[in-house]
């Protein structure tokens, strides 16, 4: 977590100067690259607003998405949070980051909305993520007792779909993949769509969200596995809802159906596959 | 009803619980050297951490929302009479 906090009055751009100069730009928040775009942005360099876009418009949405009620709304505030942006460039202190400075406007922009709408959701949903319970894989695909306790009993089957591009050429895992994403419950898809959709560092993630690297690995594995199920169950051809929610014999009778190989030992297979990971 | 030779090491329920930090390469060495002697021995864990990759892969393909043009155009118009007012605040 950043010490460096950006205020309530620095994220509205309320922060006061006595004159019209630029705010010098601390380092403690911020990296070389920052200080750079924010010279430029001073400047009215169109090229570093639109750098600055590509890398943040699609996170500004979904994270909008979470607090106001459509598309159209969180477009919205996200123009109006941008509109803050080029207004308040010229003061901000560089306390946080760039990028945490424009998710904090977001956020207040987008609550204040929320409440206007009467739709407010609270960050309550993160709060009371329970991080530390067991979620994952069900227990119930692994032996319970035995020699074999702790091992599948209903391994994952390999999908034909080996690539992610062939996985996204295929609609049915495509619609599942979507759906999951957006049925997860907040605290887990703000880290999922953070860290893999739009790529951002994890100190931002958990500077954005306010939680620990602890937390946001632990998120971002249930929400992946959350993922992984809802395409299994997708390319298994079963109905919509994942497979920890078809009953371990309903799981039975699709593995008994699969044809399934063996499991030989097979280190060049394993490296192989290493190499892509 | 489908069985699992067993493979080497740490069970394979302790194996997936650890996915996400084995591809993300947070895990002590001693965790990941333990990891890849199982995986080396099973298929099914193999095909479980090559799924999570997948997922994790295709994400990041998945179309990022864009902002619209006539957006855009306001706020480089904004952008450039800000620069303007700056330069000559008179």
């Amino acid at each position: 977590m950043n010490a460096h906090a950006t205020t309530y009055e620095e994220s509205l751009g309320h922060v006061e100067h006595a004159s019209r100069e630029p705010a010098p730009a601390r380092a403690s928040g911020m990296t070389k690259n920052d200080s750079q775009l924010i010279a430029r942005l001073r400047q009215g360099d169109e090229r570093a607003f639109e750098a600055l876009v590509k890398q943040n418009h699609g996170a500004l949405i979904r994270m909008a998405l979470r607090h106001v009620a459509d598309r159209d709304a969180a477009e919205e505030v996200v123009q109006d949070t941008w509109i803050a942006v080029i207004d308040g460039i010229g003061r901000f202190e560089g306390r946080s980051s760039l990028q945490s400075w424009i998710f904090a406007i977001l956020i207040h922009k987008a609550k204040d909305r929320g409440v206007r709408e009467s739709r407010h959701v609270t960050f309550s949903a993160l709060e009371s993520h329970d991080d530390e319970g067991e979620e994952g894989v069900d227990p119930a695909r692994f032996h319970a007792s035995g020699e074999l306790a702790g091992h599948w009993a209903l391994p994952p089957q390999p999908w034909n779909e080996q690539t992610p591009e062939r996985l996204l050429a295929s609609r049915q895992a495509l619609e599942a993949l979507s759906k999951a994403v957006d049925e997860l419950p907040p605290g887990l898809r703000d880290v999922l769509v953070l860290k893999d959709v739009e790529g951002l560092e994890s100190q931002d993630i958990c500077e954005r969200l306010a939680i620990t690297d602890n937390n946001l690995y632990v998120r971002l594995h249930r929400a992946r596995e959350r993922v992984r199920q809802a395409v299994e169950t997708s390319l298994l051809g079963m109905g919509h809802r994942d497979v920890r929610n078809a009953g371990f014999a309903t799981l039975m009778s699709i593995a008994q159906s699969v044809s399934r190989k063996p499991c030989p030992p097979n280190e060049k297979r394993a490296e192989s596959r290493a190499r892509s990971w | 009803m489908p069985t699992q030779r067993k493979a080497g090491g740490i069970p394979c329920q302790e194996l997936v619980k650890q996915g996400t930090e084995f591809l993300e390469n947070r895990l002590p060495a001693a965790s990941k050297v333990e990891i890849w002697r199982h995986l080396e021995s099973c298929a099914s864990c193999r095909t479980y951490v090559e799924q999570l990759a997948l997922v994790r892969d295709s994400l990041r393909n998945l179309r990022v929302p864009q902002m619209p043009d006539r957006m855009r155009k306001k706020l480089l118009q904004r952008l450039a009479r800000l620069a303007r007012d700056t330069d000559d605040p008179e």
